[in-house]
């Protein structure tokens, strides 16, 4: 691979075409350092790949139709959204159903091969972020916390009726919650599916009972409750390598107010203040970032009305600026200096 | 009241003027009032309402309680428990911008003949994403089309354009429409010397506003008023006017004569942009000076209620010898609270005359 002098010490940051962050980060990387950046947009397929390991080094070198990337020559990393993925070689073969064992191989090849990649990325580089941090699992993530000592809200993944509605009936008022990303399906009859999108539905026993009337079955696919905590105000904390910026969101529900709001959200959009954390618990969110291997993540917490900080979840790849610029915290800025440093 | 001890939210920030103060709410954007002699009874952002209330009469008790359900009314404070008071943090007044410059003024007569590719370079080694253009007299199609094929391409984000109306050329309105529309990067679009004021179109996230005003902007003296719909009621601006003046805090011009300067306005030039390189003037400590005038410094404003919210002028000032002075194109007098006509000051006519302004005082009556 050829390497000019005007390619010393790149940035490689892959992220989306229309990703306002991203922008803002490279204004201050230009402004901080000028040094050259690679932005690669949404997915970029890999056209040639080389890996090399030995006693003294390692490294990774791979094209994609725009640009081309090696580890002797970038210095940083930023993954915040998009990816890299091997082109998917359609295998045409004259027996149709070998060539679809032969895709399937080749598939799971790639996989194993986009690790090699990615982690020969995190452990040469300074990074922040991995692609495979989108992957991150919510349920493993409460079993973290718990083991790191952060207070969790108490949470069931259940098939049965039974289970649930005893749940409910301990915790009174109960969310469900998707496992992962998106939606998941909620069986209301047998013909009838009810789609929970990854929205938070807050339920109580009668409504629950509603539901269970309307449904035949016995039980209904993994699904995940959790108890609902009534809370002071939200926490949104911004991680990134030990630190801690977090934000205090005073939800307006508790607020009475004669005023009549025509656009309420746009008017009078929920009080978002700089927060110090306990440094107690800054620590224990630092040993759940290590323990999850995430160097930089958006937690979400609450602070409950019995004065307990209980952790939520964490989505590594989060949207930051709501919170830096209520705060005035200079996120970008930092994102900046740790790329560049 | 059973609640005792209420703390403003961070971004509702109080200023305290000569005789009245306002709290700025940085959030949500508006300010509102608040007598001084409620602000003595604070604590800087904490409110013990049960400690001053023992200290109070009646009928200033009844007054008390009402601004207390007042604020909280318009979510400026909230009631904070004592353990939580050390994790409610003030808000960082630390100002930081990625650029050397973060806005230009280029003024032109029918056409900004400096406007070229060594132009745009500089700029971009200076991270100068945004700029202003002004134009005095009627300029064509090409002179804007030529612009725009320069800036279309380049790291600038955002400019906004005055130029004056033109009603011998051809659908001229029609085809600034179109413009606006096709090319994004149009903040704002002013059609100066307009027959009437009106809106030709509203802004689409943050782009495409075109306004024509009656005004005749023929010569720089048009810039520099102060007033309240002014006011830029953000963290951004009120962090920036801690520490920096909010007019000409890394600004750059060049005027319609090619001369570098803080703004057009002042006649102190650092060179012409023929021969002299933007950068070399910006990184002059002499030219940097103004940058640093701030509102807590200058006669008058230091004692303003809206001294963190309020644009500053430097060029227009009362006293043209004292750099410190209140800019001249402001009526209001925080002493009495009065918004008056500045340019019927007795007060102010030795140096409306200094600058030349009689004409554009009077052409504004
Ligand atoms: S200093 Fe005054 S005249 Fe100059 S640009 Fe600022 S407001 Fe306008
Ligand atoms: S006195 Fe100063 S701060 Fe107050 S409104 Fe006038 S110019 Fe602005």
């Amino acid at each position: 691979m050829a390497v000019g002098h005007n390619f010393k010490y790149m940035i490689y940051i892959n992220s989306s075409f229309n990703d306002n962050s991203t922008d803002c980060v490279q204004d201050w990387i230009y402004f901080l350092s000028k040094q050259n950046i690679i932005r690669a947009n949404d997915f970029q397929q890999i056209t040639s790949f080389t890996y090399k390991i030995n006693n003294q080094n390692e490294e990774v070198n791979f094209n994609t139709e725009s640009n081309q990337i090696s580890t002797e020559v970038i210095k940083s990393y930023w993954y915040r959204r998009g990816g890299i993925s091997f082109n998917n070689i359609k295998n045409e073969s004259i027996y149709p159903r070998l060539g679809v064992f032969a895709n399937k191989y080749i598939e799971r090849e790639f996989k194993f091969i986009s690790k090699v990649l990615e982690n020969c990325l995190k452990n040469k580089l300074k990074g922040i972020n991995i692609e495979n941090d989108n992957y991150t699992n919510k349920i493993e993530n409460l079993s973290i916390a718990k083991k790191v000592k952060l207070s969790i809200p108490d949470s069931i993944i259940c098939t049965d009726w039974s289970e649930l509605i005893e749940f409910c009936l301990i915790h009174r008022n109960i969310i469900s919650k998707p496992i992962i990303f998106g939606s998941f399906e909620f069986p209301n009859s047998s013909t009838e599916q009810i789609f929970i999108s990854s929205g938070v539905i807050k339920l109580d026993h009668s409504e629950l009972m509603e539901i269970k009337s309307k449904c035949e079955n016995s039980s209904f696919s993994p699904s995940l409750f959790q108890v609902y905590i009534e809370k002071k105000f939200e926490l949104r904390i911004f991680y990134l390598n030990g630190q801690c910026y977090s934000m205090a969101i005073f939800s307006q529900s508790n607020v009475k107010t004669k005023i009549d709001f025509r656009n309420y959200d746009y008017e009078r959009p929920n009080r978002c203040v700089p927060y110090q954390l306990p440094k107690e618990i800054e620590q224990k969110i630092n040993a759940f970032m290590h323990a999850a291997d995430l160097n930089c993540g958006s937690l979400d917490m609450i602070y409950s009305t019995d004065n307990q900080y209980v952790f939520l979840e964490v989505n590594p790849i989060g949207q930051y600026q709501w919170l830096t610029n209520n705060c005035n915290y200079f996120i970008d800025r930092l994102i900046a200096q740790t790329l560049t440093q | 009241m059973s609640k005792t001890m209420f703390k403003f939210y961070a971004n509702c920030i109080l200023v305290k003027g000569a005789n009245r103060s306002t709290i700025c709410d940085l959030q949500r954007n508006k300010f509102h009032f608040i007598p001084n002699s409620i602000i003595r009874l604070m604590q800087g952002d904490m409110i013990d309402s049960t400690t001053i209330l023992k200290k109070l009469d009646e009928e200033d008790k009844i007054l008390f309680d009402e601004y207390i359900e007042y604020l909280l009314e318009r979510e400026l404070i909230f009631e904070c428990e004592a353990e939580l008071i050390e994790h409610f943090p003030t808000l960082s007044m630390e100002w930081d911008f990625p650029s050397h410059v973060s806005n230009a003024i280029f003024d032109a007569e029918n056409e900004l003949h400096f406007f070229n590719q060594s132009l745009m370079d500089q700029l971009e080694i200076l991270c100068c994403n945004y700029f202003q253009i002004r134009f005095y007299k009627k300029t064509t199609k090409v002179e804007i089309q030529r612009i725009l094929q320069l800036l279309m391409p380049s790291q600038i984000k955002a400019i906004d354009l005055i130029i004056a109306a033109d009603d011998e050329n051809d659908n001229f309105e029609a085809w600034l429409i179109d413009l606006v529309n096709k090319n994004r990067k149009i903040r704002c679009l002013t059609i100066h010397s307009a027959e009437k004021n009106e809106k030709l179109q509203g802004e689409n996230f943050g782009f495409g506003t075109i306004l024509k005003v009656k005004e005749v902007v023929q010569n720089t003296s048009h810039c520099g008023a102060i007033h309240h719909s002014y006011f830029s009621i953000n963290i951004e601006s009120f962090t920036e006017s801690q520490h920096y003046n909010t007019c000409l805090n890394r600004k750059i011009s060049i005027d319609s004569e090619g001369n570098i300067k803080n703004c057009p306005s002042m006649a102190k030039s650092y060179g012409n942009i023929k021969d002299t390189k933007l950068i070399e003037v910006v990184s002059n400590p002499d030219f940097q000076k103004v940058w640093h005038i701030k509102k807590d410094e200058i006669t008058k404003c230091k004692d303003c209620e809206f001294r963190h919210i309020c644009t500053d002028c430097r060029a227009y000032i009362e006293n043209p010898e004292d750099k410190f002075s209140a800019p001249i194109k402001c009526g209001y007098d925080p002493y009495t609270c009065e918004w008056e006509e500045w340019s019927t000051n007795p007060l102010k006519q030795k140096a409306i005359e200094y600058y030349g302004m009689q004409e554009l005082v009077k052409s504004e009556e």
